[in-house]
């Protein structure tokens, strides 16, 4: 029921913000009275809706593959047969992050090539510490007491983990998660820069030929799409952990 | 009796220490067990060998007759009612599924574990309607202690293991838990094992108590024995110094009184002198001291039954009273 109430409100937030970016007359207004009509403000090569779904998609599918390998990699380093290997992701996952995301574009590129696989290994990278790290802290922060209990009163270590360990962790699972996810689509606006769309393009290209209009419409979209995306995991968060 | 729970010379070695040494018990079926000793005397580590939390290094544990390593820990577990000092509730399930968590566990029928739940929230004195589905930190510490009794209870198990369950409430509270804890386990005379450090709380709850020093047993026995007959200066020391108190603690004053006085006869009583014979002999001496010589006794009905005096609080005359037909007092 919350929960349902939830996602009909981020639903409607989401539809509005769409809604939004379609409507090109509005941001043509928007941009001309913010930096004047000439040179034309409003990049032309793509709508802003086009865009928008590009940059969605790059980031979306790289969180997609941050929750595939991070969750499950943080929850067994956490189990007894992947202890040994626990401090070494960890490290890992640092190190991915203290990479700049700019450099791990140009280092792909003669791997993968123009376009967005290079975009997506780089943005992969990138996400995982934010989610794996939240994931390693939540579990570790189950109570001990609670552990105790679970395993007295006769649970296997599957039914532990499923029962008690990640419902207890989820709350800190879903901030890392929710970290991630916005990291990678202010990210994301690198794109361009190996050949791949988004709203980077508007962004890139204005500098470029020094058209601030573009810069301006590129960066208010993805600072939108930042701020919904994280109003929209924390909003989640609260329906489904109504114990906390 | 038979015994639920025997321990046969059963040894817990951690590296070069000896957590346990040579324990040989007997916990008999439906009685209230306390184990209680100083801090790291092994008295959670022996409760705890019971589920095989721990497993011991020697020696054998039996329950109802069967050696525990030679069972399946998860459903070992599952079969015994295991209740821990910080309760251990968990905080993102309600009070219901709380308590379902075992006959979950074991696969029961929604219909059959929610009317079980709600029943036994009934019986440790939490209104089903009211708390069931609230969370564990809606409830105040001696609520979510009864909560996690009734989830110790849930799937009916024969043994309770319990480690310090009143531990973490305060002292009112814990005293009225005790109460309603005896009450209960008078209905449904389960086999406890329960570790408190608490004298006054394992003479007011055991039927025997076993009192353990460096991973071995002082002395096991009655608490009537242990207080009355310390087998050693530790024991002696343990129980303190006002262990006859204690002992006075564990009877009526309708099983030590004598008998009416002739002057009694058809005088009038006032409410006020006359003690009940349910109350405690360590009370009824509170008042006689604070009476003078002696006071009557009256039944629930106002009836003179007797007449208690200091004389019938000594030690002498408490042995005299045979100690088979013990009247536990309230």
């Amino acid at each position: 029921m919350r929960v349902a109430r939830a996602l009909i409100r981020m639903g409607v937030l989401w539809a509005a913000l769409f809604g939004l970016f379609a409507w090109q007359g509005l941001w043509k207004t928007l941009l001309e009275t913010l930096v004047g009509r000439t040179p034309p403000p409003i990049f032309e090569r793509a709508t802003l809706l086009e865009l928008a779904l590009e940059h969605i998609s790059l980031a979306g599918l790289s969180m997609l593959g941050v929750l595939i390998v991070g969750l499950p990699l943080a929850v067994w380093v956490t189990r007894p047969s992947g202890k040994p290997f626990l401090s070494l992701v960890s490290s890992l996952t640092a190190l991915g992050q203290t990479f700049p995301p700019v450099a791990v574009l140009f280092l792909a590129l003669p791997i993968f090539g123009f376009g967005s696989t290079s975009v997506y290994l780089a943005l992969f990278l990138y996400g995982l510490l934010p989610t794996v790290s939240s994931t390693l802290v939540g579990l570790a922060g189950v109570n001990e007491n609670a552990r105790d209990a679970a395993r007295g009163m006769g649970m296997n270590e599957r039914q532990m983990l499923l029962r008690l360990e990640l419902p207890l962790a989820l709350p800190a699972v879903l901030a890392g998660l929710r970290t991630s996810f916005v990291l990678l689509i202010a990210t994301a606006a690198l794109a361009p820069l190996v050949g791949a769309g988004g709203l980077g393009q508007p962004i890139i290209a204005g500098l470029s030929v020094n058209n601030l209009g573009y810069v301006l419409e590129g960066a208010i979209a993805v600072a939108l799409l930042a701020l919904l995306t994280d109003y929209t995991v924390r909003d989640l968060e609260r329906a489904i952990t109504p114990w906390s | 009796m038979s015994a639920a729970i025997q321990f046969q010379g059963v040894e817990k070695r951690y590296g070069p220490t000896l957590a346990l040494e040579n324990i040989t018990l007997e916990v008999p079926k439906g009685e209230l067990v306390v184990l209680i000793g100083p801090s790291g005397c092994g008295k959670s580590t022996l409760l705890r060998l019971v589920n095989r939390m721990i497993e011991p290094t020697g020696g054998a544990l039996l329950v109802e007759g069967k050696n525990v390593l030679e069972q399946d820990a998860v459903s070992l577990r599952r079969s015994i009612g295991y209740v821990i000092q910080s309760i251990g509730l968990f905080p993102h399930m309600t009070i219901f599924e709380n308590v379902e968590v075992v006959p979950s566990l074991l696969g029961w029928e929604k219909g059959k574990k929610r009317r079980g739940a709600a029943e036994l929230l009934a019986v440790v004195g939490l209104e089903p309607d009211k708390f069931g589905d609230r969370y564990p930190k809606q409830l105040s510490g001696g609520q979510q202690q009864r909560v996690g009794i009734a989830r110790a209870l849930a799937a009916d198990p024969q043994i309770l293991l319990m480690d310090e369950p009143f531990g973490a409430v305060d002292p009112i509270t814990r005293e009225r838990l005790q109460a309603e804890f005896l009450r209960i386990q008078s209905e449904i005379h389960k086999t406890i094992l329960f570790v408190t450090h608490d004298i006054d709380e394992a003479v007011k709850l055991a039927d025997r108590i076993c009192l353990m020093r460096d991973g071995k047993v002082e002395q096991y026995a009655t608490p009537e024995e242990l207080l009355g007959n310390p087998a050693s200066d530790f024991v002696r020391d343990f129980v303190g110094a006002d262990r006859e108190l204690k002992r006075l603690g564990r009877v009526s004053v309708a099983s030590l009184m004598g008998p009416m006085q002739r002057s009694e006869f058809g005088r009038e009583t006032s409410e006020k002198a006359a003690i009940p014979g349910t109350m405690s002999a360590r009370d009824a001496l509170s008042r006689l001291l604070e009476a003078g010589g002696e006071l009557p006794v009256v039944d629930p009905q106002g009836q003179i039954i007797g007449t208690i005096t200091l004389n019938d609080l000594t030690v002498a005359r408490m042995d005299e009273r045979s100690m088979d037909q013990r009247h536990k007092a309230t």
